[in-house]
């Protein structure tokens, strides 16, 4: 039976629940609803789906992220085990490079990665394949590391005293206690695969997912109402996915006092090297190509970003676009993180991962379809913001939102109750009782919280890049702008933005990532 | 749901601290006209002042996307549209921002039109710039490997450009279709011989422009020598060379003008904009000389308008087209999707 005062706290906790979900509805899920309804005839509900190509995409869609997801999950267990039983220097450097690649934009980054696949790599599953796994393995290591870094060691050494063999005790010990982790990492890699793009246009050779179609439809063909046909049947699965999974991700109590203590690893720290060093080689890639041009050495494409001079056709104005993209980065934490950290609190005091669940439906939302539904819902007095200047933050807030969520969610959730009773018997108010007990112990977990939304917000390319906007771009549309062009000075000055882009990340996420609270914090 | 969209949008200008208020002073020498344009639309810095200066019209430029995100956009907000004037709609779209509704009937009546521009059967909009997608090939690499270049697309199915050739896909990218175009407008009844030939000379397929240009062009380590880019990309690669290139040698890539596809942009005067009157003297603005001797060197595409006079720069170094493959925005509308599943059958 709950008590009185657990009632309370959860009737309280759903006032706090209400700001994430408009968010979510407003931003999402309504304009998706707006763009079907606007566009809808009974023609292309059914025909759609005869289209060529459409019943591949499926199929593709789901054999590309199944395999995709499986592949990425289990190759992120190596430097997730690393990450957690081992701090090494440089651990901090390790867990933001790792994480990178997830929150740059994928036609960047994609190239550089190209250009370091085996030529014997077709373009094709098998490298859409390995770029997911590539791109999202930071998802891996943020959500399972710090899971695996509180299971009590003692625990596997008792299995093994008991004569269970190194895998025995993994399989039988470790993976329980990893489980909820694991599932909350296959739900977010397996969105993104499902939803993937960039990575599927670039490398997919002929085949296409879903979002591609999406896309097709809606661009190439003007056949929005098909589109939008396509893209409600993908928010309808992603949620029905979301329904199933709810009662398989439960929040994880871990008691804190059971984190295992760090010891050197010399296994654990190769596997830390060599999974920075796949990380950091694409990385590197694309520097070189913002100052290597015919086999020279050529400072020509920085210059032409930090100096006036004003070559016609390639007129960027860096440090405007970068003090944007910053702007844009902190609007954007700024509503995240706050949302965030009350999302958290209603589910830690109702004990709810519904709420959670519903709010990683943005994640399996066409981008495509939430892009144009946004210009269509919000086109009339006194709410045109069509144009408005704030709409690409505040949409950039609610792509951020589920990953801030996992970042103070299980911190939250794991806050001694008596520690709040305590407080409150000494005639703290609520709020006393949240600033002085629940801030200082989540405050670490907000600042990962608002590293990740920066970075996610900096890298942001696909709803908002259909946005109309007065003057206002961003990093990664500078990066497309300049990368559209031909010429040397084209390609030398639009990697040099890309590598600004990527530098400003990776700080937003090293300054932010202390080593032992993580994605989901331990 | 009104409601929560509404307490949202409180809850975020409460938070914002600066709010860009439009003025409705709808006296003349207080008006703000708005471009919609796709992102890659550049004019030089200052190039509306006289504009400005002559009219007391403010202009602002709202770009996103290509061209066919942009269109996908405006036929959405048909009737309530995001800005007052298009700039960038181009003969494979057309049809489609017609269908729509897009325009209010204005076409431009400034002296020097190129005739051969303008739309036929049209009176909502008034063509700006044309531009060609064609064959580049890389002339050092096809010299090392003793190959001549082609001169037909019939060319490239022979056995000697067997594995040159990489495109941008006709489903994923605008230039990848206007290169489709090109081979039908060539052949409106050979075409699909055409592309099972190529396909079976290993032509390569990637899904945009840049994977093409930047990664599988031998002119950047790539190891096709034959891309589909535009006219206007030679010219690029001796202006932007790094390290630069010595004062009259040969440019390093050139076109197969045999196989160009001709784009023609267009300009129109939204429908629903509150400011018409003044939407038509921008219009006539963006083809006057004053605004179109810009064009060439900030956005690449040559001017409709004849009077203008290009930039010794450009016309030293350009290619001239003289023969271009055309085709009107009716037969493009009423057919494209029946030859995109074709080519998809054929190519995927």
């Amino acid at each position: 039976m709950p008590s009185s005062a657990d009632l309370s706290t959860a009737g309280r906790g759903r006032l706090f629940a209400v700001p994430g979900l408009v968010m979510v509805l407003a931003l999402v899920i309504v304009p998706v609803a707006v763009l079907a309804s606007r566009t809808f005839d009974s023609a292309s509900l059914l025909g759609v789906w005869s289209r060529p190509g459409i019943v591949d995409a499926i199929g593709f869609t789901v054999v590309e992220t199944i395999v995709s997801t499986l592949v990425t999950v289990v190759l992120g267990l190596a430097p997730a085990w690393a990450l957690s039983h081992h701090s090494m220097p440089g651990h901090r450097f390790a867990l933001a490079v790792t994480t990178v690649p997830f929150m740059l934009p994928t036609v960047v980054v994609g190239a550089a990665f190209l250009g370091l696949l085996p030529g014997s790599v077709e373009r094709g599953l098998v490298a859409v394949v390995i770029a997911h796994a590539y791109f999202n393995v930071a998802v891996v290591i943020r959500t399972v590391a710090p899971v695996w870094a509180t299971i009590d060691p003692m625990l596997v050494a008792a299995a093994r005293n008991l004569g269970a063999s190194r895998s025995r005790a993994f399989v039988s010990v470790t993976l329980p206690l990893l489980k909820p982790a694991l599932w909350s990492a296959v739900a977010i890699v397996g969105f993104m695969c499902a939803t993937s793009y960039g990575v599927v246009r670039m490398l997919g050779g002929g085949d296409a997912t879903l979002e591609v179609e999406v896309y097709r439809r809606a661009i190439l063909f003007g056949d929005i109402a098909g589109a939008s046909t396509l893209a409600v049947a993908q928010l309808v699965v992603a949620a029905i996915c979301l329904f199933v999974w709810v009662g398989k991700d439960r929040v994880v109590f871990t008691e804190s006092g059971h984190r295992s203590r760090r010891r050197d690893h010399p296994v654990a720290r190769v596997v830390a090297v060599i999974a920075t060093m796949l990380t950091v080689a694409p990385l590197i890639a694309l520097f070189l190509s913002s100052i290597r041009s015919r086999g020279h050495w050529t400072l020509a494409g920085w210059r032409l970003l930090t100096s006036d001079s004003d070559v016609p056709g390639l007129r960027v104005d860096l440090s405007d676009v970068l003090f944007r993209s910053l702007w844009f980065a902190i609007i954007a934490a700024v509503i995240a993180v706050p949302v965030g950290i009350a999302t958290s609190t209603f589910a830690a005091a109702a004990r709810r991962t519904f709420l959670d669940r519903v709010l990683l439906l943005p994640l399996g939302a066409s981008a495509v379809a939430v892009g144009l539904g946004l210009v269509i819902t919000y086109d009339s007095a006194p709410f045109d913001f069509r144009s408005s200047w704030w709409l690409p933050p505040v949409v950039h807030a609610v792509v951020a939102l589920p990953f801030v969520i996992r970042v103070i969610q299980p911190v939250q959730s794991r806050i001694p109750e008596h520690l709040r009773s305590a407080a409150a018997t000494l005639g703290a108010s609520p709020l006393r009782v949240w600033a002085t007990v629940d801030v200082p112990l989540i405050s670490g977990a907000i600042r990962t919280a608002v590293g990740l939304s920066l970075a996610i917000s900096l890298g942001e390319f696909g709803a908002t890049s259909f946005l109309t906007r007065n003057d206002t771009d961003t990093l990664p549309i500078a990066v497309e702008q300049l990368l559209g062009r031909s010429g040397d000075l084209a390609r030398l000055a639009g990697h040099g933005v890309a590598v600004v882009l990527l530098l400003a990340t990776l700080v937003a996420l090293a300054f932010t990532t202390r080593s032992r609270h993580s994605w989901s914090a331990s | 749901m009104k409601t929560g969209t509404s307490a949202l949008a409180l809850a975020t200008i409460a938070l914002a601290t600066t709010v860009a208020c439009s003025s409705d002073d709808s006296s003349k020498k207080d008006v703000t006209v708005t471009i919609v344009a796709y992102e890659s639309f550049t004019p030089p810095e200052g190039i509306f002042d006289a504009f400005t200066n002559e009219t007391g019209i403010s202009v602002r430029v709202v770009a996103a996307g290509d061209a066919g995100e942009m269109i996908a956009k405006a036929t959405l907000t048909a009737g309530n549209p995001e800005g007052d004037v298009m700039w960038g709609v181009d003969n494979t779209l057309l049809s489609r921002a017609l269908d729509a509704d897009v325009f209010d009937p204005y076409v431009s009546e400034v002296d020097g039109l190129d005739p051969d521009l303008v739309a036929t059967a049209v009176d909502v909009v008034t063509p700006v710039d044309y531009g060609d997608v064609c064959i580049n090939y890389d002339v050092e690499r096809l010299e090392q490997l003793g190959i001549d270049p082609p001169t037909s697309f019939e060319d490239l199915t022979l056995p000697e450009y067997r594995g040159l050739l990489v495109t941008p896909s006709a489903l994923t990218s605008s230039t990848g279709l206007a290169f489709l175009l090109g081979t039908i407008a060539d052949d409106p009844d050979g075409w699909q011989q055409t592309w099972s030939d190529l396909r079976d000379n290993d032509i390569l397929v990637v899904g945009g422009w840049y994977e093409a240009y930047y990664t599988e062009f031998s002119r950047y380590g790539g190891d096709r020598p034959l891309v589909v880019s535009y006219a206007s990309s030679p010219p690029a690669e001796i202006l932007f060379a790094d390290p630069p290139l010595p004062d009259g040698s040969p440019a390093p890539t050139a076109v197969v003008t045999s196989t160009c596809f001709r784009q023609i942009e267009y300009a129109g005067v939204l429908r629903g904009s509150k400011h018409v009157e003044e939407a038509r003297e921008l219009i006539d603005y963006l083809v006057s000389p004053t605004f179109q001797e810009s064009m060439p060197e900030s956005l690449f595409v040559f001017p409709a308008n004849e009077r203008a006079t290009l930039s010794d720069t450009f016309t030293t170094y350009v290619q001239p087209v003289t023969d271009p493959l055309v085709m009107d925005s009716a037969t493009i509308a009423s057919s494209r999707d029946a030859w995109l599943e074709e080519w998809d059958a054929i190519v995927g």
